[in-house]
């Protein structure tokens, strides 16, 4: 049992490690032989992949092999999965696994970061739909993402920042690995292309956050535009006093800012705020048009970024088991082929295959919440 | 293939034994260094990543408070550089603490950084709060910010403590592994070092026998070889290399045993051989020694022909003045004092003409000889060894038998055997030798029988050099040349002890027919032919030739009286300065004269001048015995041998003069 940690995060890590314990790790998909156990792959990511993992089975059933079928589906805990805590648990636990092949997670870049640690050192392939910060490419030859580093995303931040022509550009962040290092690519990017910011502050998730405090030190340095490299939940939090302070402040979010929450709004306070999406859901190909229309039909809500690439990264490593077998080190190397020795995956967001970081190379779309989405891609 | 032998190589025992050895060894070596190694420098990293460690924590704790401190002094004096410092700060200490997020920590402890990157986000909110506060001027709550954000700062400053001491603990636990894998790496090597030295001790041993106990057994093998026990040879070896070695080894020491065997052999037939050859030089020395004193009793034969031809001459001219002499006192002298001058001096031509005949040189000839003859001529010269030792010799050889023989090597055999005979019966074990044959079937067998002790050894007594006398009293080679000399006549020889006592020795040859007489062995006294010539009526004149006064007057008195008349001349002129002036009808001429006209120049110059007269002309020599007939210069019947009897002497005449009375008168 970890160790518990003091400050903030201890309750949450002691529950977390208990939930961890009784979890049964998400979603086992056994793809191995009928006389060999069932190879499984550890899910550790939100309830939107949750969600996704259940068309994952429908499909997989449907396509592969008769003799590599079995999927067996296992409750898991959608709560805290970011928590450093509950992290390492999982990651201990899947490891421990010898049938547990592969892991897709963590949902966020600090969870899937302090993971990988875990995961390098027990050798245990570890796919990241949607963890964006440039930390991960340290984490190891084991650790693979789906998406890009935030580098491509600050880039892509600043020119859509710099289209706006802001004359004052308030730049809010959460003070974790994901937000702070976007934080800084993006100052970086901005004041290459000769953009000042004129706020700069942060914030700490799960710590007590004083909206009305943080609207008036925004409201104070008069922004134009203010750009949000952060999660909605926290942003649901500032945005009454920050309307009521800013009503008219354009707000650019990053990916982190994507949830389902945005459109179930009543009040649609999100409504148009414009945030990074990995995937372009609405100009995507057929089979994830296919796939959007079910996972809405599924859940009734819209894909998100970390459903679609969940989705693909299951059947990614459901592929991998099925040709490689269930070795770790195999399931490793088959991914690591993909697009040099064997082809790329044909994943619903599109061809997968990875870098030397481990890193599949991917666009960036701009979509505004209540609004169709529309092109802005990267 | 099945049941073949392998045979194991010394030499891959030995490289794999080194090999093992060295291996295990550089394996444990190695091992345990690279452990030992290993654990140091894990021990030495550890060490060091501990206070690389300490070093970022003191940085975080140093940046966190002069974060504080730059937030401070914006809160006193809004300043853009201060602001800007404050966020540096905060970017540097994040860095920091991100520096543990990749390394090798336990779980608690990567919480640990977990809790530091938590409360140090938490801080630089509450510390960004006091300014944000500062900047609208409201520095009371800026200020009570700060104290909030110090107080996260304090909480991030004990959380990096105990995130240090988490890693020291981890890092004591990993130097107490380290230790127990060093000490467990020492007692390794203890063990294998234990183990090392029992290896080698067995090594050593197995080396020992491997090596050393056959490079003693060979060195034991070589020494006592050297030391002469050619027995000496290296047992069996087991590898390959060494078996070779003794086999080797082996093989030389039977070719020296062989080759010293066959040196002892052939040193001992040449010791044999050097010891007949030894032999056989003594013998032949004694033949030199016989050759050159049969030499000298030749020449000395010769000259004592002359004048026992002289005294038996006149002894003979004496009788017949006395032996018919109407005087009693002179028929007595005749009988007493002539007649044993006459017969010892036959008895001394008799033995005269016995040594001639065993100094001349065999003819090599295979021929009739009276078998009697010859043996009595080697019985005569020992006959009276025989008589001074009080034994017998008896010749009881038929006189007419005759046999086929080399005449010189019969008699040397026969005195061969003779002389053994003679030694066989000397002292008191016998008393005498009888030589007597049969003729069986074309065969003589001539048997020399003794009644002596006998032969000791009958197998081995023909054998060369085999004796039964002391050293220096024989050479062994007697009765070998024996059968040398029968073997060479068409004979051969045997030896046997007779039944009644003594030894038997037989001669085997081919019996000639009976023989007719030969005209140079006239015994008996010829009849008185007639002295006148055949033609004339007239008394035969007769020169004789002679240098010896005594040979002259002897043959002149018997000339005169048988009726010749006679010339006398001392040499050869004076018997041409004769011939010259005088009829002569017959010439009897000594074959040794001195001076330039010998008896072969006279004969020459009688041929050339008188050949009628040559034809008749007779040969008076004292050689005729010791001479090859070959060598004389008139045929055997012309030769008149001295010392003569008067009757040999006179029937040469007679022929002589019948001859001319058949060719005609000269």
């Amino acid at each position: 049992m970890p160790a518990r940690a003091r400050g903030p995060g201890a309750a949450r890590a002691d529950e977390g490690t208990r939930t961890a314990r009784a979890l049964a790790l998400a979603v086992l998909l056994a793809a191995g032989c009928r006389d060999a156990p069932a190879p499984r792959i550890g899910l550790v990511m939100g309830g939107d992949a949750q969600s996704v993992s259940r068309l994952v089975l429908e499909d997989w059933h449907a396509s592969a092999d008769p003799a590599h079928r079995g999927l067996s589906l296992v409750d898991f805990n959608r709560r805290y999965t970011s928590d450093a805590a509950v992290a390492l648990a999982t990651a201990e636990s899947l490891a421990a696994m010898p049938a547990v092949v592969a892991v897709v997670g963590h949902s966020n870049s600090s969870a899937s970061i302090i993971a990988s640690q875990v995961y390098n050192a027990r050798h245990l392939v570890q796919v990241a739909p949607t963890s964006t910060s440039p930390l991960y490419r340290e984490a190891g030859p084991w650790s693979f993402r789906l998406v890009g580093g935030d580098d491509r995303q600050a880039e892509f931040l600043a020119d859509e920042v710099v289209k706006r022509l802001p004359a004052r550009v308030a730049v809010m962040h959460v003070n974790d690995d994901y937000g702070r290092a976007l934080r800084q690519l993006l100052f970086a990017s901005l004041k290459a292309r000769g953009v000042a910011v004129a706020y700069d502050g942060s914030y700490v998730e799960g710590e007590p956050f004083d909206a009305d405090e943080a609207t008036a030190a925004i409201a104070h340095a008069r922004p134009t535009l203010l750009v949000w490299l952060g999660r909605s939940p926290q942003f649901g939090r500032l945005v009454d006093s920050l309307r009521a302070a800013l009503p008219t402040l354009p707000i650019l979010a990053s990916d982190g800012f994507g949830s389902p929450t945005l459109v179930r709004d009543p009040r649609h306070r999100f409504d148009g705020i414009r945030y990074v999406r990995l995937v372009d859901v609405a100009h995507g190909s057929p089979a994830l048009q296919s796939l959007r229309a079910r996972y809405r039909q599924l859940t009734g809500t819209e894909l998100t970024d970390q459903a679609a690439l969940s989705y693909d990264a299951l059947m990614l490593l459901a592929q991998a088991t099925r040709e490689a077998g269930a070795d770790r080190a195999a399931i490793r190397s088959w991914l690591t082929a993909l697009g040099k020795s064997h082809p790329a995956f044909p994943g619903v967001t599109g061809p997968i295959a990875f870098n030397e970081h481990g890193e599949r190379v991917t666009g960036y779309t701009l979509v505004t919440v209540g609004d169709t989405l529309r092109a802005g891609t990267r | 293939m099945r049941g073949a032998i392998v045979v194991p190589s010394l030499r891959r025992s030995l490289v794999a034994s080194v090999l093992v050895t060295v291996a295990v060894a550089t394996v444990a070596m190695i091992g345990g260094l690279s452990a030992t190694v290993g654990a140091r420098r894990a021990v030495d990293h550890d060490t060091d990543a501990l206070l690389g460690e300490q070093r970022t924590a003191d940085e975080i704790v140093l940046l966190s408070y002069q974060q504080q401190l730059e937030a401070l002094r914006y809160v006193a004096h809004p300043d853009s550089a201060a602001r800007d410092a404050f966020q540096r700060l905060g970017d540097d200490a994040d860095a920091h603490m991100r520096r543990y997020l990749f390394l090798d920590l336990s779980t608690a402890a990567r919480l640990q950084v977990e809790v530091m990157k938590e409360r140090h986000a938490s801080f630089e909110v509450a510390a960004q709060r006091a300014l944000e506060l500062a900047d609208r001027g409201d520095l009371a709550a800026a200020r009570a910010r700060m104290l909030v954000a110090g107080e996260r700062g304090a909480a991030l400053d004990s959380s990096v403590g105990r995130f240090l001491a988490l890693r020291g603990a981890q890092r004591d636990a990993l130097r107490v592994e380290s230790q127990a894998v060093v000490s467990r790496v020492r007692v390794a090597l203890a063990l294998v070092g234990l183990g090392l030295l029992l290896l080698g001790l067995w090594l050593s041993r197995h080396l020992r026998g491997l090596v050393l106990v056959p490079l003693e057994q060979l060195t034991a093998a070589a020494t006592a070889l050297r030391g002469g026990d050619l027995a000496s040879r290296v047992p069996p070896q087991r590898y390959v290399e060494l078996a070779r070695v003794a086999r080797e080894f082996n093989a030389m020491a039977d070719a020296v045993q062989a080759t010293r065997e066959t040196i002892e052999m052939q040193n001992e037939e040449l010791r044999q051989s050097f010891d007949q050859l030894q032999q056989t030089q003594d013998e032949l020395v004694q033949h030199e020694k016989l050759s050159a004193m049969g030499q000298m009793l030749a020449g000395l034969a010769h000259e004592l022909n002359n004048p026992l031809g002289g005294v038996l001459g006149m002894a003979q001219v004496l009788r017949d003045e006395l032996r018919d002499s109407p005087l009693e006192e002179l028929r007595q002298i005749d009988a007493e004092l002539v007649e044993p001058i006459e017969r010892e001096a036959l008895r001394a031509r008799d033995l005269v003409r016995s040594l001639l005949s065993f100094a001349r040189k065999t003819s090599g000839t295979v021929e009739q000889v009276p078998l009697a003859a010859t043996i009595e001529t080697a019985a005569r010269l020992r006959r009276h060894a025989f008589v001074l030792a009080g034994k017998s010799l008896r010749v009881e050889v038929d006189p007419a038998l005759l046999v086929f023989a080399d005449r010189q090597k019969l008699q040397h055999a026969a005195l061969n055997v003779i002389n053994n005979a003679l030694d066989a019966v000397a002292g008191e074990a016998g008393r005498a030798v009888i030589v007597h044959a049969v003729v069986q079937g074309g065969v003589a067998h001539v048997h020399f029988d003794d009644d002596g002790p006998g032969f000791a050894n009958v197998r081995a007594a023909l054998d060369p050099f085999y004796t039964t006398k002391p050293a220096g009293h024989g050479t062994g080679l007697g009765l070998s040349l024996v059968e040398q000399f029968l073997n060479e006549c068409g004979g051969s020889v045997s030896v046997t002890n007779r039944p009644e006592g003594g030894a038997r020795v037989t001669f085997t040859l081919i019996a000639a027919p009976a023989a007719t007489e030969s005209p140079g062995q006239l015994t008996g006294a010829p009849p008185r032919a007639a002295v006148r010539g055949p033609a004339s009526g007239e008394t035969l004149r007769v020169l004789v030739v002679d240098d010896e006064p005594a040979m002259r007057e002897a043959q002149r008195r018997l000339l005169t009286l048988e009726g010749f008349s006679v010339l006398l001349a001392a040499t050869g002129d004076e018997a041409l300065a004769i011939l010259a002036r005088e009829h002569i009808d017959l010439v009897v001429t000594d074959l040794r004269m001195p001076g330039r006209q010998d008896g072969r120049a006279l004969l020459a110059v009688l041929r050339a001048t008188y050949p009628a007269l040559a034809e008749r002309t007779l040969v008076v020599t004292g050689d005729a015995e010791g001479a090859s007939s070959a060598a004389l210069p008139v045929s055997p019947e012309r030769i008149i041998s001295k010392p003569f009897t008067r009757a040999e002497y006179m029937a040469a005449i007679q022929r002589a003069v019948a001859a001319e009375g058949a060719s005609g008168a000269d």
